[in-house]
């Protein structure tokens, strides 16, 4: 019973590490979690238990679902074939390259390529966010076209994550009609649950929430899906809602940032091997030009296609190549389900790290957009927003 | 002589020396006066409202010290247009300096280790090296 508090102790010490650290550089304190699970997993090891395990796959479905509830579902609409056309390319691309690369390149078996290729495959609504923020652009039309355009690719890795793996068995498809009905109902009866229940102090909301995406997590994984899916689908179904509750979501994130995200990002982190990584620094670059290459020439041209300025289309470019939560859960989930062995999915964590860090201080250095150039987002001017 | 300033204000001991400055020359010049403080947000956030939380609680922060700015700059019958935004603190009064057009940036300076100067340089070299208009920096002590 005390292996089960030292445990406890040490990994929440990390946690603690991660967050004063964060704080003092102001990195956002997952990649710091990251960064410190990888020290900690090459040098002293902590132990990975059962309940570690639960609580980090725990955070990453809360994770999913926080990050599926930040649809603007109005931007959506608005720039709904800009955004769909971006985001679809900004899946397909890079999941075709990277896999392709992994499979006829470096010989990796189908499945383990397919991991490959949705790792590759993401980027980062947050990360693109709080570049959008600092350069002043998340309340441009740029900006929110951008983030749209990144919804709909995170989409696209969360309906692959859930779906290529799966054996279609009839617990499949009980899954599938039960998350229909849900996400038909949930809109509906939500409002007016949160109405009735007021912001108790024995946060029923949260309670509420919790249940929906347990169960559905469980359904999910009985029909051997993923529990990110119905997740970050019930985000989306609830973003309207939650959009005029943002105390329950900072309620939610408290809860989720203090004990079930450390627990998820420091295992990620401390699964990587770093002599891996070393050794295979070679197939770290092939996955990063594959992803950024990938992106560049699928998004591109479509950006040409719709008379987006050269600088807007090179920083919507740029920025549609980062990546972080989403690549971690889909590396892990290879790793756990033993599709991708430890060396494979240290690489893709690594390659995952280098797509948050790298294409972003391109853009913000050399193409972001500056005075009217934020204004005008088509050749011409002529549907300047 | 300058018609548009801008002060960039954290409270901080270097921001007071400045804005003592910077007031000084908006008196004499009669020029516009903007106070502009920044507040940071996490890079590579792991959600949205993340970043949102960071924002407000800055937004939080600053609005007490711009408006007691303000009172002061009342005091010695002056006004200002305060601006709070988010990121890294010379990009930030870089953009603003750009977007309001400013013919003058004034700033303090903070006490940074040697060690942290030399990586990440600081907010008034990067101003000084890339704003469009003239930089006036106070040393603190000065």
């Amino acid at each position: 019973m005390e292996q089960l508090w030292w445990d406890a102790s040490l990994w929440i010490a990390l946690a603690l590490i991660s967050s004063l650290i964060s704080l003092r550089i102001g990195i956002s304190v997952a990649l710091v979690e990251l960064i410190v699970g990888i020290i900690a997993g090459n040098t002293f090891r902590p132990q990975i238990s059962e309940w570690i395990n639960f609580l980090a796959s725990f955070g990453a479905v809360i994770l999913t679902f926080l990050a599926g509830a930040e649809l603007e579902s109005r931007t959506l609409k608005r720039f709904w074939k800009e955004s769909l056309v971006l985001g679809i390319i900004g899946f397909f691309a890079p999941f075709a390259l990277a896999w392709a690369a992994a499979q006829f390149l470096l010989g990796w078996d189908l499945r383990g390529a397919q991991i490959a290729g949705i790792a590759m495959s993401t980027t980062s609504v947050a990360v693109v966010y709080a570049v959008m923020v600092e350069t002043g652009l998340n309340e441009t039309p740029i900006g929110k076209l951008i983030l749209a355009a990144c919804f709909v690719d995170d989409l696209g890795t969360v309906i692959a994550l859930g779906l290529l793996f799966t054996s279609f068995g009839p617990w499949f498809w009980i899954f599938v009609v039960l998350t229909a009905v849900a996400l038909f109902l949930l809109p509906k009866f939500t409002p007016h649950y949160l109405k009735k229940v007021n912001a108790h102090s024995s946060e029923p909301e949260v309670k509420y929430i919790y249940l929906v995406l347990l169960v559905l997590a469980y359904l999910a994984v009985r029909g051997g899906s993923e529990g990110v899916l119905p997740a970050y689908l019930v985000g989306m179904v609830l973003a309207d809602t939650f959009l005029g509750n943002r105390e329950l979501i900072r309620r939610m994130r408290a809860t989720t940032f203090a004990l079930l995200t450390p627990f998820y990002f420091l295992k990620a982190g401390s699964l990587v091997d770093l002599k891996a990584v070393l050794t295979g620094f070679g197939v770290v670059v092939v996955f990063f030009l594959a992803k950024s290459l990938a992106k560049f020439f699928g998004l591109y041209p479509a950006g040409v296609f719709f008379r987006f300025t050269t600088k807007i289309n090179l920083y919507t470019t740029l920025m549609m190549s980062t990546g972080l939560t989403f690549g971690t859960i889909s590396a892990l989930y290879g790793l756990t389900h033993e599709i991708i062995n430890r060396e494979q999915y240290s690489i893709l964590v690594v390659v995952v790290i280098l797509t948050a860090i790298i294409p972003t201080l391109i853009a913000q250095v050399f193409f972001e957009p500056k005075g009217r150039e934020r204004e005008v987002l088509f050749e011409g001017g002529e549907r300047n927003v | 002589m300058f018609k548009k300033i801008l002060l960039a204000y954290d409270g901080s001991e270097g921001s007071k020396l400045a804005f003592d400055k910077a007031a000084a020359i908006a008196k004499l010049t009669n020029a516009e006066f903007h106070i502009l403080a920044v507040g940071r947000i996490p890079e590579y956030a792991e959600t949205v409202s993340e970043v949102d939380e960071a924002k407000e609680q800055a937004s939080n922060f600053y609005s007490k010290i711009m408006d007691e700015a303000i009172r002061k700059l009342g005091q010695r019958d002056l006004t200002a247009t305060s601006h709070v935004d988010f990121g890294k603190p010379g990009d930030v009064i870089l953009r603003i300096a750009e977007d309001l057009k400013v013919d003058l940036v004034v700033l303090g300076t903070n006490l940074h280790s040697a060690l942290r100067r030399r990586f990440l340089g600081t907010t008034v070299d990067k101003v000084v090296d890339h704003a469009h208009c003239s930089v006036l920096v106070i040393r603190s002590g000065s």
